[in-house]
């Protein structure tokens, strides 16, 4: 009862007139960033930033659950109609999707995408909001001990079991780790990585590296490569509506994309890709045209695009609850939490209450606005992917640029943008994921706090790590996540000769 | 087997800027000052363990690559550069440049005129006047939303003239 009446005082805050405009606002351009090619939700958040002074928290947040939502919603259309997923998590659409619109049933397509998403982003946020207290209450009992290694074991989770090799994934968790510590030391007010500049004793700029590796390093690698822009635009033929048979073929596929979706997307390793994979393929095995998959099977977009949504409340969760970001996006939002200073976590939903349900409550509104911006509007979005490549990408340079700028007015932070630019070009080039980087900078600093308070608590033992049973079993948990998939690997190897 | 010695150049090249990156961490964390009595662990401890495990991981990273076992985009057929790519990849840095080198005298909004035609040539763009009026009027409406709009202080548009 407590739960929801917290939730009706979330929804009077969200229905005031400025939140619901910064909804709208958010929402409107997290589906046109999840159209457009090349910038997703954590570059846009990241450059909403420098906002961050100006707007009240409490709008700011209903904006970002806008943008990120609205990506999600908006990320289907690329994959439907020019068979590039505009992120990881919309791969699969991109399977069934692309081929039901070139046999000219692009409507129906981003149709059951898009009520797919509401369904499951609805359903995800029900259970958003009935876990999270419930997982408050057991994060309460967390020590410093207990944090850190819950943080050992999302940062290895994200590193190691996303992303195609664990090496490359724990070299950018590294990377992200060291850049992390670069500043005062808050505890000793000792310079760290500094290399004597004035401009690093406060650490890297966040948004510098966020928006570096996500905008100008993404730019600089479709530059090299040259290819970008050269796929075909399919024409949104007939009504962008369902059928009573398509109806019948996407109902259960929403509903079990959001079972797999929320669940794992609040995994500290979950993200969006691992449940989209598991609904298409348990669609296909379900599925009584099992014959249409692989040439434009409903189900094979209507499942993936539900759980991709679902999984984006499930990785809020974490998030809210625990103040461990598992995706990008989330490192970002931590960031903006922390300009307002606050601490995402456990406490957040008591001493900020009425944030966390504002947040909350418009995760439903933004939903139904989502709605009725992605189907009535679908021919705007088709639009904007007739912007000319090379004006897209101009303009997402000079945009990131004087983001970045105006955050600090300082030249050393569009150097230090456009250094992380490269390293972002790297990456993407000798394929290391990106994520562990983001994530490790944003929880590097918080997770050396919480060892040494940890430290500081048992008198410098280090065993307390693994005599309280909480962080003994996270530890174990992180260090059988590091072992076990080469293991497994070798083991299958071997079983092949 | 092992990838042809062209298809290896990249990630060595990776793998030796990532020891390079772990010997300047290494100088760095012997110039952290030592810590005062009072602090139970030193502001040095996090640091040194994570360039020690970054450089385990860098040198296995490197042998990986000598031995062609790590990925590079120019040998996947799907994500390999077109040719002219030294060409695009020049003006998409020049474009950067400009906007670093040319602020302090022209301000953000006007030398992001200028980087925003290059980079629109680094992805082949051939229409100078198009890209310079849109860059013009998108430059401008960018500094005005953030810095009239929205109060983030960018400087004026054309510096020179007030």
């Amino acid at each position: 009862m407590d739960t929801f009446a917290a939730l009706m005082g979330g929804f009077a805050a969200a229905l005031q007139p400025e939140i619901l405009l910064y909804g709208f606002l958010g929402c409107l351009l997290g589906t046109m960033v999840g159209v457009l090619p090349g910038i997703g939700p954590a570059l846009t958040i990241a450059l909403l930033l420098p906002l961050t002074y100006k707007v009240p928290a409490a709008a700011m947040f209903v904006m970002f659950a806008g943008v990120y939502y609205g990506a999600m919603y908006g990320g289907s259309t690329t994959s439907i109609l020019i068979n590039t997923p505009g992120e990881s998590a919309t791969v699969v659409t991109a399977l069934e999707g692309y081929k039901m619109a070139k046999k000219g049933r692009a409507g129906p397509a981003l149709a059951t995408a898009a009520i797919g998403s509401f369904v499951a982003g609805t359903l995800a946020t029900l259970a958003l909001t009935f876990v999270a207290p419930w997982v408050v209450e057991m994060a309460l009992r967390f020590g410093p001990a207990d944090y850190f290694a819950l943080m050992v074991l999302s940062l290895v989770a994200v590193s190691a079991v996303l992303g195609s090799s664990v090496l490359r994934g724990l070299i950018a968790l590294s990377l992200g780790l060291l850049a992390g510590m670069v500043g005062i030391d808050l505890q000793t007010g000792q310079p760290r990585f500094t290399f004597g500049q004035a401009e690093l004793l406060d650490g890297v700029e966040f948004t510098a590296v966020a928006v570096g590796l996500f905008a100008v390093g993404e730019a600089l690698y479709l530059a090299w490569q040259g290819r970008a822009g050269k796929g075909e635009v399919l024409k949104v033929q007939g009504r962008v509506w369902l059928t009573r048979e398509d109806w019948k073929r996407s109902w259960w596929p929403w509903v079990r994309g959001a079972g797999f979706g929320f669940p794992i997307g609040a995994m500290p390793a979950g993200g969006a890709e691992l449940p989209t994979l598991l609904s298409y393929y348990t669609e296909k095995k379900l599925s009584r045209h099992k014959e249409e998959f692989g040439h434009g099977a409903i189900e094979g977009v209507a499942g993936p695009e539900a759980a991709n949504n679902a999984s984006a409340a499930g990785v809020l969760m974490p998030l809210l609850t625990l103040g461990i970001p598992t995706s990008a996006t989330a490192a970002v939002i931590l960031s903006a939490f922390e300009s307002y200073g606050l601490q995402p976590g456990p406490t957040l939903f008591t001493s900020q209450s009425g944030l966390v349900w504002t947040l909350i409550a418009s995760l439903y509104i933004g939903n139904v606005i989502l709605l009725l911006l992605n189907l009535p509007l679908v021919g705007l979005w088709v639009k904007l992917l007739s912007i000319p490549v090379p004006l897209l990408y101009a303009g997402i340079i000079v945009i990131s640029t004087i983001g970045v700028y105006g955050a600090s007015n300082s030249l050393f932070d569009v150097a230090l943008l456009y250094v992380f630019g490269v390293i972002g070009y790297a990456m993407r080039r000798f394929d290391f994921p990106v994520a562990p980087l983001v994530v490790g900078l944003i929880l590097g600093p918080m997770m050396e706090q919480s060892m040494r308070q940890a430290l500081t608590i048992s008198q410098g033992q280090w065993s307390t790590f693994v005599t309280r049973p909480i962080s003994a079993t996270l530890l174990l948990i992180a260090a059988l996540l590091l072992v076990l998939p080469p293991l497994w690997k070798l083991w299958s190897a071997r079983r092949q000769r | 087997m092992t990838a042809p010695l062209r298809g290896r150049a990249g990630p060595v090249c990776m793998g030796l800027a990532l020891v390079v990156l772990v010997a300047v961490g290494a100088w760095q964390v012997e110039v952290i000052p030592d810590p005062p009595a009072f602090a139970a662990v030193g502001p040095a401890v996090m640091p040194r363990a994570l360039v020690i495990v970054l450089g385990i991981l860098a040198v296995l990273y490197l042998i990986f690559s000598l031995l062609g076992r790590s990925g590079d985009a120019v040998d996947d057929p799907h994500e390999s550069p077109l040719p002219g790519r030294h060409a695009r990849v020049a003006w998409m840095v020049g474009g950067l440049a400009a906007l670093l080198a040319l602020t302090p005298m022209l301000g953000i909004g006007l030398a992001g005129v200028v980087s925003f035609v290059c980079i629109a040539r680094a992805f082949d763009s051939r229409r100078w006047a198009r890209d310079l009026i849109v860059a013009l009027l998108f430059s401008f409406a960018i500094w005005y939303l953030f810095d009239r709009q929205l109060g983030v202080q960018l400087g004026p548009f054309v510096p020179f003239l007030t």
